[in-house]
């Protein structure tokens, strides 16, 4: 691009400065010429004057000097005379030096005094003047110059060799003047100087004028040449984006899978590509561009794609058809079995671009998927049909909700169950089959699994009440599974009636329990013969000596030792012998297991060591007390059998953290704390072929008649239900462990448990009445520990006074069921009509009762059989009181 | 009926307190020497290994963890077999008495005893001496 700016900026610069000099360089030249000029012509008048004066008086000796030398001359009395008339002559005038020259060329006279005498014939200034009679001068500058009056220094001066003629007459002598013309020379200065500056200051202006102009034509300069650029540039982008269009296009079109052809206003083939002429089967050579549609039609006609009539009237139609903008055949099956698809779209300004595509496979798919539905149908429907059938014979009942809970089917067997038709139920809350306080929970719980994704039943079998249409409750075992369909949630549940089997299993810890008493009835017959040699022998002892009081009462107070043990023989016995309900719940393992050592002494026999190990007495677990004391004695029995020689039997508990061993052979164990139970043995070991065998079922080891081969599979069922394991070590030789892991209550529930144990601390009021003052003073002494207040009646009548005397609220009524006068339930009604939220226990030695439905005692009362447990009368009055109760598993 | 027990040192063997209790107290009033008591077979053989001579008449329980009163009677009808052994036991059934009296027992009570069989016991032994 050229820089227009930059050469004129340069270019004028230089020659407007250039311009400035040569005519500053001009004028001075020409001032200095005519300063000169007039300095000669002031020395020629004042060198006339002066020879005027000087040249009548002196001429002769300027003739005559020649041939004088400086000394001589300088000593002459004319030289004197000359100096001091030149000196008065030029007072006043710019005349600083004076010379006078003999016309030979001898200095005759210089008024500076050292050039007398000087030879100036060569000089060439001299020579013009002396020759040729006319003045000549020259300027020049001297730093220092000896004048009439003294050096002076720094000066411009004009030297003017001057003839000294008369008349035309020849040169008689040369005057040379020294005038001092530096103020004059100063000025010339100045002004060249404001010359220079005045000229560059208009030059400036002239140059910044035209820089302006020129710098605007170079913006419409660059303007230019960068708009041009640009379209340059674009036109080279377009040009090369159209030809990578068309050959896109060209590619394109070429490689369609489908053919393309296009016809102009005229109906003739403007455009066509190879997939074309080979879809529609064209002759080689027959298709070119410009041929009318109407030959291509005709063609197809005799070729009989249209059919078997006639040609021109196939040729007409088509024909007619596309003037009304119509295709006739939108799809085609040529002879050769290939099916096109035809498709037209007419162009602005008139013709058509058609495109043919080749849906010969695409009606094979469509065929195919058609037949593969036809047949998937078939199959939903004999699914459907067999599902249903599996649903409608299914033994257990099954129901499948929505995730609101709703009942979406309902299968007979559930029908059954519930006592309710399906109609019954679909669309309605499947908590309408669940008991309080269950009912209430079930739709939180589904609201919190839905938003946590943290199942609480899903995956595992659980052991609940359903509740009939009835309203009588069942317990039943329910497996629920979530489905996902089509981004749908609902569960389906599994539910099977376990009233049957919990009554079997109910029967067969029942005849266990016969078995384990059997087994204990040899152990306890000789303890009781030991405690019963005390007693008689001491009571024989004491007849003896009846007189010796001190002896007397040493044989009694040992006869009471004796009578203390057996009782507690007894009641260890009895409780163990009671019939109870079956009912997993909070308890200290370590003390119950503590509280069997008077049972298992007798049952191991003096032979064998017993020895209890109970780490922490109050480590708690939910287990059924009564199966866990079944379990023990299973094992512990099983124990002292493999023993027969005698030996050592511990039986103990304490926490345990499951080992990597205990986590491989147990995978459905929970990482977390367990409370280990076990009995060890110093028998003989289980031998391997056997050890696989021992928790099966009626598997036994023992002689016909000493057992069932039911005690280890109890056991092992027992720790299951509790949620736990067994495991079983041993060595031939060297004798067994087994051990009950159950999942030791987290959190809070010890505290819970033992505030349970101690009646909560929550101090309500009890009133006991019992006929027996046995009765009353024991339960009294039980919770009068726990710091209740505890009030005692003989009978109902005092019953109903004191409830009636009592400002604060009596909270728990526990009355014997059997009295004389009023029985336990009369009383009970009667001081509920009046104190609704009164609570009861009902005692009772009758073992039937207990077991009894709960519908046969009034609402909100608890049973408990004589003679009771300490713990359990504290267990249940905390119950009532608190409200709190130990959730099953 | 009277019985000199003024010269007799017994060993009882026994496991549980109260017979134990009882037969000590009995033996005192009836006037013996010396009474030792062992707690189980164990205890009882031990004793009589040490104290070669000392006891002259035993009586000993069956049933006791370890060493039973059977093992005690074959160790002491070997090392003594001059020494009455009175077995003192529950075990009431036939084979019982049988394996004592195959083992030389001298008397076998049963429990629960009176005293006065065992004194009668005790008498016929002492008389027999």
């Amino acid at each position: 691009m050229f820089r227009l700016l930059r050469y004129f900026s340069l270019t004028s610069a230089l020659a407007l400065l250039a311009v400035t000099l040569v005519l500053a360089y001009l004028y001075r030249q020409n001032a200095v010429t005519e300063l000169i000029e007039l300095a000669e012509r002031q020395n020629v008048i004042l060198a006339r004057s002066l020879s005027n004066v000087i040249w009548p008086r002196f001429s002769n000796y300027v003739k005559g000097a020649s041939g004088l030398d400086g000394d001589a001359l300088r000593a002459r009395p004319e030289t004197r005379q000359i100096h001091r008339t030149l000196e008065r002559l030029t007072v006043g005038l710019p005349v600083v030096k004076v010379k006078i020259y003999h016309s030979g060329g001898l200095t005759v006279y210089s008024s500076q005094a050292d050039q007398m005498g000087a030879d100036k014939k060569n000089d060439s200034g001299f020579l013009a003047t002396a020759r040729l009679g006319i003045p000549s001068s020259k300027l020049t500058y001297r730093e220092t110059f000896k004048s009439f009056r003294g050096t002076i220094e720094d000066r411009n001066l004009v030297e003017s060799y001057l003839p000294i003629r008369f008349e035309g007459g020849p040169v008689e002598g040369v005057f040379e003047l020294y005038t001092d013309v530096t103020p004059l020379m100063a000025r010339i200065e100045n002004t060249t100087i404001k010359l220079v500056v005045g000229l560059m200051a208009a030059f400036a202006g002239l140059y910044g004028v035209l820089f302006l102009i020129v710098r605007r034509a170079q913006g419409i300069l660059d303007r230019q040449y960068r708009q041009l650029e640009r379209e340059i540039a674009e036109r080279e982008q377009v040009e090369a984006k159209l030809t990578k269009q068309s050959t896109l296009l060209n590619s394109t079109f070429e490689n369609m899978s489908g053919g393309i052809s296009v016809l102009d206003a005229d109906h003739r083939l403007v455009a066509y590509n190879k997939k074309y002429t080979e879809l529609w089967d064209f002759p080689p050579g027959f298709i070119r561009s410009g041929m009318h549609c109407d030959e291509i039609a005709r063609f197809r006609a005799e070729r009989g794609d249209y059919g078997a009539g006639d040609v021109e009237e196939y040729v007409r139609q088509r024909a007619q058809a596309k003037q009304r903008c119509e295709i006739l055949d939108n799809e085609i099956t040529l002879p050769n079995g290939t099916v096109i698809a035809l498709n037209a779209t007419p162009m602005p300004g008139g013709g058509y671009v058609s495109t043919h595509t080749d849906i010969t496979e695409l009606k094979r798919a469509e065929a195919a998927v058609k037949r593969a539905h036809d047949e998937m149908e078939d199959k939903v429907k004999e699914r459907t049909t067999q599902l249903t059938a599996v649903l409608d014979s299914a033994v257990v009942g099954i129901i499948t909700i929505d995730a609101l809970g709703m009942i979406r089917s309902f299968n007979p067997a559930a029908e059954k169950l519930f006592g309710y038709a399906a109609g019954e139920v679909i669309a309605k809350n499947i908590s309408m089959l669940m008991p309080e306080p269950y009912a209430e929970e079930h739709d939180d719980y589904l609201a919190r699994y839905l938003t946590s994704q943290k199942p609480k039943v899903l995956g595992r079998v659980r052991q609940i009440t359903g509740r009939r249409s009835d309203g009588s409750t069942f317990p039943m075992e329910l497996s629920a599974a979530k489905m996902v369909i089509d981004g749908e949630v609902s569960f389906v549940g599994n539910i099977t009636d376990i009233s049957e089997r919990l009554a079997k299993d109910e029967q067969l810890y029942q005849s266990q329990k016969m078995e384990s008493l059997g087994q204990l009835t040899g152990g306890v017959a000789h303890e009781f013969n030991n405690l019963l040699t005390s007693i008689g022998g001491f009571a024989e002892m004491a007849g003896r000596k009846a007189d010796d009081s001190q002896r007397v009462r040493e044989c009694v107070d040992e006869i009471v030792k004796a009578t203390d043990q057996a009782a507690e023989l007894t009641r260890q016995m009895l409780a163990f012998s009671r019939k109870q309900v079956l009912e997993p719940r909070l308890i200290p393992v370590g003390e119950t297991i503590a509280g069997l050592k008077p049972m298992l002494k007798p049952l191991v026999g003096a032979e064998i060591a017993l020895r209890m190990e109970i780490g922490e007495p109050e480590t708690y677990a939910i287990v059924d007390p009564a199966q866990l004391t079944q379990a023990i004695l299973n094992l512990a029995i099983n124990g002292c059998h493999a023993m027969p020689e005698g030996g050592e039997l511990v039986i103990g508990c304490g926490e345990v953290i499951l080992d990597g061993r205990l986590r491989a052979r147990f995978p459905q164990a929970q990482n977390g704390h367990y409370l280990g139970a076990y009995v060890i043995d110093t028998g003989a070991g289980i031998p391997d072929d056997v050890l696989p065998q021992i928790f099966d079922p009626f598997f036994t080891t023992k002689e016909t008649g000493t057992g069932t081969g039911l005690g280890l599979s109890l056991v092992y069922g027992m720790a299951e239900q509790s949620g736990g394991f067994i495991d079983v070590e041993t060595g031939i030789g060297k004798g067994s462990k087994f051990t009950i892991y159950l999942p030791l209550a987290e959190g809070d529930v010890p505290d819970h448990a033992a505030a349970l144990s101690r009646g909560n601390g929550s101090r309500g009021t009890v009133l006991i009445v019992d006929d027996k003052a046995g009765v009353r003073d024991l339960a009294r002494e039980t919770l009068g520990e726990l710091d209740y207040i505890v009030l005692t009646a003989e009978n109902g009548s005092q019953a109903a006074e004191l409830l009636g005397s009592r400002s604060p609220k009596v909270d728990v009524l526990i009355t014997d069921i059997v009295m004389p006068g009023a029985s336990g339930p009369e009383i009970a009604r009667r001081l509920a009509a009046e104190h609704p939220k009164l609570k009861v226990i009902f005692l009772s030695a009758d073992t039937a009762l207990g077991t009894r439905s709960s519908t046969d005692l009034p609402n909100e009362s608890k049973f408990l059989q004589k003679p009771f447990d300490r713990h359990e009368l504290s267990r249940l009055v905390g119950e009532l009181i608190e409200g709190v109760e130990v959730a099953p598993v | 009926m009277s019985i000199d027990l003024k010269n007799k040192r017994f060993l009882v063997v026994e496991d549980q307190p109260q017979p134990m209790n009882l037969l000590t107290t009995l033996l005192k009033d009836l006037g013996a020497l010396e009474v030792f008591t062992a707690s189980d077979g164990e205890a009882a053989l031990t004793f009589l290994r040490s104290n070669d001579n000392i006891v002259d008449i035993i009586i000993c329980d069956w049933n006791m963890p370890r060493c039973s009163g059977i093992d005690v009677l074959k160790f002491v009808r070997r090392a003594r077999p001059e020494v009455p052994f009175i077995m003192i036991t529950a075990n009431v059934d036939m084979g019982s008495v049988k394996l004592a009296r195959e083992n030389g027992v001298n008397a076998y009570i049963t429990k629960p005893f009176k005293l006065d069989e065992v004194e009668g016991t005790l008498a016929d032994i002492v008389n027999q001496l």
